[in-house]
């Protein structure tokens, strides 16, 4: 850590308001950005956001400098949004669940492509909540089955499960993507003619 | 392969990360979206109403406190009224006492016929019958009062006159003089005249 965020978090301990303003201009787009990864709104993102800033200048004293604040304010910001997705989920965990088959050529398509970050977000947006929340937990997040069990107040198994099916349908989104991309691609260029 | 070292550990029977998920975990980690422009506000609003609340909720539980106490000191004087009640109830002891008096009040039995309608409402007024007791008990004080100046106009006497011993008004009252005292009493002022 910079002794320039020392500083600033010492500021921030001791209530300064010019401190958490710049502490919060300093890491606010990556807070909005983990918010939004979460929710479909960018309201209710901010209502996330906030929450966690709240939680933040309020549990300050709390963190330890040998750790990484970016990573400790992104943890309050997961947290922060799966009980706001527990909250809301009313019983929709395992309805919004709809399989789509990915075809083998989907698949093969989607581990050679390189993709946008809008593309990857479009396809992360597509998935069903309950899959997307698992793999984005596990796989962005890195949280731990019985972490993502816990959060989530579900079985570790259905965690497993929701990870496996999320991930097989965003390599179907992904695959499908790339070859809406390169329409071509399977045929021989006309270069190489 | 070195890639895929900072990747999610996989269970036994999942299948291995894929080029893409590798993708898809660095460009959402490092994902920043810019906020909406007035979260900054709300946050800084929200904190500056939390330094205010501290002081509101420390105090909470001591209001709380002293309501729910007097609620049950309320509810213990309510459930035992009837208990209470005698130290207003011993009025009457020093009524008794002034009773005494009574046979020296007789001369003006027609001034105390009319004190009686008040001494009447005075009743309808007071609840407690302790409260009508001590009324009655100031009626016939100044009832006392009232014969003590008729005696002085018929006997043509000053109260200082009388001697201390046979002076009714100024000896003491004792409980056990009855009417032995006040026929004494009356012998005497008939040797004055």
């Amino acid at each position: 850590m910079d002794q320039a965020l020392k500083d600033l978090l010492e500021r921030c301990k001791a209530e300064d308001r010019s401190a958490q303003t710049a502490l919060y201009r300093r890491f606010a787009s990556k807070v909005f950005a983990t918010a939004l990864r979460y929710t479909d709104s960018r309201d209710e993102a901010a209502d996330i956001a906030q929450e966690s800033w709240i939680k933040v200048f309020r549990h300050l004293a709390k963190f330890k400098e040998f750790n990484s604040f970016e990573g400790w304010v992104r943890r309050i910001t997961v947290n922060t949004a799966i009980t706001h997705y527990r909250r809301n989920l009313k019983h929709r965990y395992h309805d919004d669940v709809t399989e789509t088959l990915a075809t083998p050529l989907d698949l093969e398509a989607s581990k050679k492509a390189d993709f946008t970050m809008s593309e990857i977000q479009t396809a992360m947006a597509a998935l069903p909540k309950g899959y997307r929340t698992v793999v984005q937990l596990y796989l962005v997040d890195g949280y731990s089955h019985k972490e993502i069990a816990e959060m989530l107040g579900v079985d570790v198994n259905t965690s497993k499960s929701q990870l496996s099916r999320g991930r097989k349908q965003l390599q179907a989104f992904l695959g499908a993507m790339s070859r809406r991309a390169t329409p071509n691609a399977d045929m021989p260029s006309a270069e190489k003619k | 392969m070195n890639q895929f070292k900072d990747m999610p550990t996989l269970g036994p029977g999942e299948s291995p990360w894929a080029d893409h998920e590798v993708q898809l975990r660095e460009v959402l980690n490092g994902a920043e979206e810019t906020p909406p422009e007035g979260l900054e506000a709300r946050i800084l609003e929200a904190l500056d109403a939390q330094t205010i609340q501290p002081n509101a909720t420390n105090r909470a539980p001591w209001i709380a406190a002293a309501v729910a106490g007097s609620i049950v000191v309320a509810s213990i004087w309510m459930s035992s009224g009837e208990e209470l009640l005698p130290p207003t109830a011993t009025v009457p002891v020093e009524v008794s006492a002034e009773q005494v008096v009574e046979p020296v009040r007789q001369p003006s039995l027609k001034q105390a016929l009319e004190v009686a309608p008040s001494e009447k409402e005075a009743v309808e007024q007071q609840p407690s019958e302790g409260a009508n007791e001590a009324s009655q008990a100031a009626v016939r004080t100044e009832e006392k009062v009232a014969d003590r100046q008729k005696l002085e106009v018929l006997t043509g006497l000053g109260s200082s006159a009388i001697p201390a011993s046979l002076d009714l008004n100024r000896a003491p009252i004792q409980s056990s003089q009855t009417q032995s005292d006040t026929v004494r009493l009356t012998g005497t002022l008939k040797l004055k005249q």
